[in-house]
């Protein structure tokens, strides 16, 4: 192991030692960083690792505005359907509305004609007889269908007297 | 006594967040409205069933009567003029009694045009008739059936198929009311 402490130095490190030492004491240094000028550098680091609030703020300065915002960023603006459908208590009616759209879109196209006799029914008038439904099934051969004009003269005077019958407890 | 949430509110939200909010709000109302006043209207449609006055309903059986014993030229011309005058106003809230005597009365009279030699004005009749609603009775039956007639009556055999085809399809569903019923 060799004996640093008597060891001889040679010109070369001597002269680096020299420059060191002028770094170490805040000399200007004009020119590619030298080793020596690096190990300064970490060396003033590590002497004084306390960064200054001056030094702060002038590192902030040089930094790109965006790296170092100097509050929280406000907060995105919302939409105004956003808003729209959150004031109605709806945060998923913008999925939810075309969906249900879409859906009741396609139901109304597959419906099948005609109508159904809901509303007949539900307002009471009389049923057609599955015999006159017959009769006009036959009739719609095209031929003349005589029992079927009797069938319906019947039926049709179900009708009226039902109404008849309704007018004569609720009217007037 | 305001929360501290509604004051939040109030100073933090902007004009656009209370602006969407109140629409919603009135969205909500609209919607509200509208499904009562649709209602109402429902309501008003089944109250107009009973639009027929008693002298309205002699008259109305009376020309049925006319219509069932005319064998004559003359005899059917005069009950087509007694079952015209019968035939009510039908408006798009008209109750589904009104919808059925219209289509009745229109059918009976399409059918006497037709046999009195007026194919045109018997189509006429049969398309108003079936304007009015596409609701499954008889009388909308008998509607195609007449219109099929005239088609028949006009040679043009692919407009009779199809109306002959939509009378099959209201058979059919009051058949299988019929039936479900039973």
């Amino acid at each position: 192991m060799p004996d640093l402490d008597n060891e001889e130095f040679s010109p070369e490190e001597l002269a680096e030692a020299a420059e060191l030492a002028r770094d170490l004491e805040g000399g200007s240094h004009v020119g590619e960083a030298s080793p020596a000028l690096e190990a300064a550098a970490l060396l003033r680091v590590s002497q004084n690792p306390v960064l200054t609030e001056a030094r702060f703020q002038e590192l902030r300065a040089e930094l790109p505005t965006r790296a170092v915002p100097e509050k929280s960023e406000p907060r995105r603006a919302r939409s105004f359907w956003d808003l729209f459908f959150s004031g109605l208590g709806l945060r998923w009616t913008g999925f939810l509305v075309p969906t249900a759209l879409l859906i009741f879109v396609v139901v109304r196209s597959v419906g099948v004609a005609p109508e159904p006799a809901l509303s007949q029914r539900d307002v009471g008038l009389p049923k057609p007889s599955l015999a006159l439904l017959k009769a006009q099934a036959r009739a719609l051969s095209g031929a003349e269908a005589p029992e079927y004009e009797a069938q319906m003269a019947a039926y049709r005077g179900q009708v009226l007297a039902s109404l008849e019958g309704r007018r004569t407890r609720g009217g007037p | 006594m305001r929360s501290v949430r509604s004051v939040r509110l109030g100073v933090l939200k902007p004009r656009g967040f209370r602006l969407a909010h109140a629409c919603g709000l009135v969205t909500l109302l609209v919607g509200l409205i509208s499904s009562c006043s649709r209602e109402a209207a429902t309501e008003s449609a089944s109250a107009q069933q009973d639009t027929l006055q008693p002298a309205e309903m002699t008259r109305l059986k009376a020309a049925h009567l006319m219509a069932d014993v005319a064998r004559t030229d003359r005899e059917r011309d005069a009950a087509i003029s007694a079952l015209r005058a019968e035939l009510p106003e039908v408006s798009p809230a008209a109750g589904v009694e009104l919808v059925w005597l219209f289509q009745d009365l229109s059918s009976r009279i399409s059918s006497l045009e037709l046999l009195q030699g007026r194919p045109d004005e018997a189509l006429r009749v049969a398309e108003a008739g079936l304007s009015v609603s596409k609701t499954a009775s008889v009388p909308l039956s008998n509607l195609y059936i007449a219109k099929a007639r005239v088609f028949e009556r006009l040679a043009k055999k692919n407009e009779a198929a199809e109306a002959y085809y939509q009378a099959l399809l209201v058979n059919e569903q009051l058949m299988r009311d019929a039936l479900e019923d039973e």
